[in-house]
């Protein structure tokens, strides 16, 4: 067994996703089990393509700040930053969100870090300033030689937070999320901070990448009812559809929770990282099953202790199949087990992060969601969750993501006891 | 285009840049520095500023302005 006892601990949750801005819209969206998608329209060479998409809804950061909890000082810096890309704003507002949420008032600036999960974040951002400055280059925005970088957003929240230990963006394709929460678990367990801001902003994509994904087979094609597109683990399942959505964990050390009396809603308590040596972005059972083993064993509990399994679900036919045989041969089909991805999406490089989210708001408010469209399971043995469950005691969840390149995260979460 | 319309044009785009100063009574020998502009939000008005007149001239050119009627003057002698 590894380090059993090492734990960090979830104080601070902020969330913005196509179901709308802030935590308790996301609580809703949850519940509800419907999923919300709409379509994105683009021109090239004189010929329409449309894509199927999640929207975040356009919204007004300082408005949407306002009725946090945050200090005069902390507002004030806001009101003073600009030049945010699109990026951004759901980023800083998610990381405001979790820090309002967590309620840390003064801590140690050398003892806290950030943590910001993805890399090619803007790429639709990019495009933009192609187009509107491709015949004028002269004039090109000099800001964009910050705006461009991911990790503008690291030196903004920490301007902002008045961060001072260490900040970087952590990329990992779609188990970034779940990969930047791993990193900040570890430098929580290192003893070197006390606070570590995970946050997952949301990924900026263009047309350009859901053509990409849509050659590869990987993002469902629009057809009549676009609500009814994305269907993981269900026999029509036929690719995943880009959500866009941002979300932000406040990690704490046991110690400075204790100093300061805080309530939680759960703790990473074991994760497993493992590469398959494969570029490609097919899935591999192997790597999958020695992902969920390794978390399991690092937090110290048995299989028969976990409740709950958020997939990595995404809808992709090979994807999901090789997940449910993972599940199957862990011997974890038992748990109850549903895809957030159904209602809000993928967000590919938030995905991760945003389910971790969802799995603590669960374990919190006893409940598991259902998994929208899943009509015919595509394996029987599995406890598909398909309506919504009312559920006393989720102790343990597990939270699956996998990325191209052949990375398989898992992170066991524990609930606040 | 004389000093003045392209100091009026700086003075624009510095509110757009620097919304607090939405209600400043500017001068020409404001800078744009003491006015809380930092150095993105300098290089941001001035690029704006030279895009709206319809002239390129290297920034660094215009980096000895002191002030906004300095940098009217310099602007108005590449146009």
């Amino acid at each position: 067994m590894l380090n059993s006892a090492k734990k960090s601990f979830a104080t601070g949750i902020g969330v913005v996703t196509s179901a709308g801005i802030g935590k308790e819209n996301f609580v809703n969206a949850l519940q509800k089990g419907k999923p919300c998608f709409s379509t994105f329209e683009v021109n090239h060479g004189g010929k329409s393509y449309v894509y199927p998409i999640a929207k975040l809804e356009p919204f007004n950061l300082s408005e949407a700040i306002s009725t946090l909890n945050l200090n005069e000082n902390i507002l004030e810096k806001v009101k003073r930053t600009r030049n945010l890309t699109w990026m951004q704003q759901y980023g800083l507002f998610s990381a405001l969100e979790a820090w309002s949420d967590a309620g840390i008032s003064e801590p140690n600036p050398d003892r806290t870090a950030v943590v910001v999960s993805g890399s090619n974040l803007q790429n639709n951002y990019f495009h933009e300033i192609y187009e509107r400055y491709n015949t004028k280059f002269d004039f090109l925005k000099p800001v964009y030689g910050l705006n461009f970088l991911d990790s503008d957003l690291v030196g903004v929240i920490s301007e902002i937070l008045d961060i001072r230990g260490e900040g970087y963006t952590l990329g990992a394709a779609s188990a970034s999320g779940n990969m930047a929460l791993i990193q900040a678990h570890r430098l929580i367990c290192s003893g070197e901070y006390d606070v570590v801001l995970v946050v997952a902003p949301p990924m900026n994509l263009s047309a350009f990448e859901m053509q990409a994904f849509t050659s590869l087979g990987a993002m469902a094609i629009v057809t009549e009812n676009v609500n009814k597109l994305c269907c993981p683990f269900d026999e029509t399942h036929a690719g995943f559809v880009y959500g866009q959505m941002g979300g932000c964990i406040v990690l704490e050390s046991k110690e400075y929770l204790s100093f300061r009396s805080k309530k939680h809603y759960g703790s990473i308590t074991g994760y497993g990282v493992v590469l398959d040596a494969n570029r490609n972005p097919n899935p591999s059972l192997e790597g999958e099953i020695k992902a969920m083993r390794k978390a399991i064993e690092m937090a110290g509990i048995s299989p028969n202790d976990l409740d709950y399994i958020n997939t990595h679900g995404t809808a992709s036919v090979i994807g999901d199949k090789t997940e449910a045989n993972a599940i199957i041969e862990t011997g974890l089909n038992n748990k109850f087990v549903n895809s957030t991805k159904s209602l809000i999406g993928h967000g590919i490089s938030s995905a991760g992060l945003v389910e971790a989210i969802a799995c603590l708001i669960q374990m919190n408010r006893h409940f598991i969601h259902p998994t929208a469209n899943l009509i015919n399971p595509i394996a029987d043995s599995i406890n598909w969750v398909q309506n919504l469950i009312s559920l006393k005691e989720i102790s343990y969840s597990l939270n699956n993501s996998f990325g191209f390149g052949g990375i398989n995260t898992s992170i066991v979460l524990e609930k606040n006891t | 285009m004389d000093v003045n319309q392209i100091l009026e044009i700086i003075i624009d785009h510095t509110k757009q840049v620097v919304p607090d100063l939405e209600d400043h009574n500017f001068s020409a020998s404001d800078s744009l520095k003491s006015l809380g502009a930092n150095s993105i939000d300098r290089s941001e008005i001035v690029m704006l500023t030279l895009e709206s007149i319809g002239v390129s001239i290297p920034l660094i050119q215009l980096a000895k302005a002191e002030n906004i009627g300095e940098l009217a003057r310099l602007i108005a002698q590449y146009q």
